[in-house]
């Protein structure tokens, strides 16, 4: 703990006081529960907690490297580590969230260098283009129509920068305000209002041409 | 094409989509606790890296210690030298006898080449011999 005794030798009042803070700044209480447990040892308590947020951690660290399978498994798996290896070390500075966002960035991040030194692993120019001249509508089945659309989707997103995708993965499937996405990446509003105008403008603009609306 | 044939896409409902799709199912437990219990490969890229540069130096210390022992044990360019006002032929006499060491004896004339530098490396020498 960042006080230098142990959590067992807290007065309950002030764990309480710190929930409630913590709990003032969107977390939710059993979270906050499971991760102070976590943070001392307890792996039941940390298993649960991930159990949790599994689904968030995935689907940031599968936005951040692009939809890319091979690369999400890894992301989201030594995100996990990771997480479990700082929880001890968490400050309680900021809400859980952004904490556990964090770890997920900087993971995925350095799971894109590692690959890249051996892979291209951006879509080129021409495998772009050429997912366009595909037809969607060749069956009509509305399985077929929809693993097409994420196809396209996917293709357009990966023209976007890893954070302008996390971001804007974490504006849109996780409802995250302006002010949160602000503090999570250390943004100026401003300037995380105009980075998640221009990736959606740029997705939007790169759909059209495959001929997609964004509704 | 026109704008009657174009699909919308719903964003947030395609990125979930796409990310449960490409996102593991299940998280592996069993490799976190595993992996957070090693040394972070940095840590043991180092521990390995400082292990054989102490052996490196270990060996060259004792070598050099050897090393030192044995060239000045048995080497003497230049065991005595002594200088004769009668003139003599440059010759150079290697010889042996049984109990001692091979020798080598140079004679030569004061102004020749070789005895310039054979008396500049016994000068050069401050205990009398290389």
């Amino acid at each position: 703990m960042s006080t230098g005794k142990k959590e067992s030798d807290r007065l309950p009042s002030a764990v309480s006081q710190e929930a409630a803070q913590s709990s003032a700044m969107g977390d939710d209480p059993l979270d906050l529960a499971l991760a102070a447990n976590a943070a001392r040892g307890d792996k039941g308590a940390f298993e649960r907690l991930m159990w949790r947020w599994w689904d968030r951690i995935r689907g940031y660290c599968a936005a951040f490297v692009a939809f890319d399978p091979e690369l999400a498994e890894e992301a989201a798996q030594e995100s996990l580590i990771r997480i479990y290896k700082a929880l001890p070390r968490w400050r309680k500075e900021g809400p859980l969230g952004a904490y556990l966002y964090g770890i997920c960035r900087t993971t995925s991040a350095d799971v894109m260098r590692t690959h890249a030194r051996h892979h291209a692993r951006n879509v080129q120019v021409e495998e772009f283009e050429s997912l366009s001249l595909e037809s969607p509508h060749a069956t009509g089945e509305t399985n077929v129509l929809r693993e097409e659309a994420n196809k396209m989707l996917t293709a357009a997103m990966q023209q976007l920068e890893p954070v302008d995708r996390s971001m804007l993965y974490l504006h849109e499937v996780e409802g995250k305000g302006l002010s949160e996405l602000g503090v999570m990446y250390d943004l100026p509003l401003g300037t995380v209002k105009s980075r998640l105008f221009r990736a959606r403008d740029k997705v939007g603009m790169l759909l059209r041409e495959m001929g997609y609306e964004l509704s | 094409m026109s704008s009657a044939e174009k699909k919308t896409i719903d964003l947030k409902a395609a990125l979930k989509d796409a990310a449960m799709t490409s996102a593991p199912s299940f998280p592996d437990f069993a490799q976190v606790y595993r992996k957070a219990e090693q040394r972070p490969r940095k840590v043991r890229r180092f521990a390995f890296s400082a292990a054989v540069m102490a052996v490196a130096a270990a060996a060259s210390f004792w070598v050099g210690i050897y090393w030192h022992s044995q060239s000045s044990r048995d080497v003497a360019l230049i065991d005595s030298w002594s200088t004769s006002a009668s003139s003599v032929q440059s010759t150079v006499n290697i010889g042996t006898s049984s109990g001692q060491q091979s020798q080598v004896v140079l004679a030569s004339s004061p102004s020749t080449a070789v005895n310039l530098f054979v008396q500049d490396l016994w000068e050069s020498s401050s205990s009398g011999g290389l």
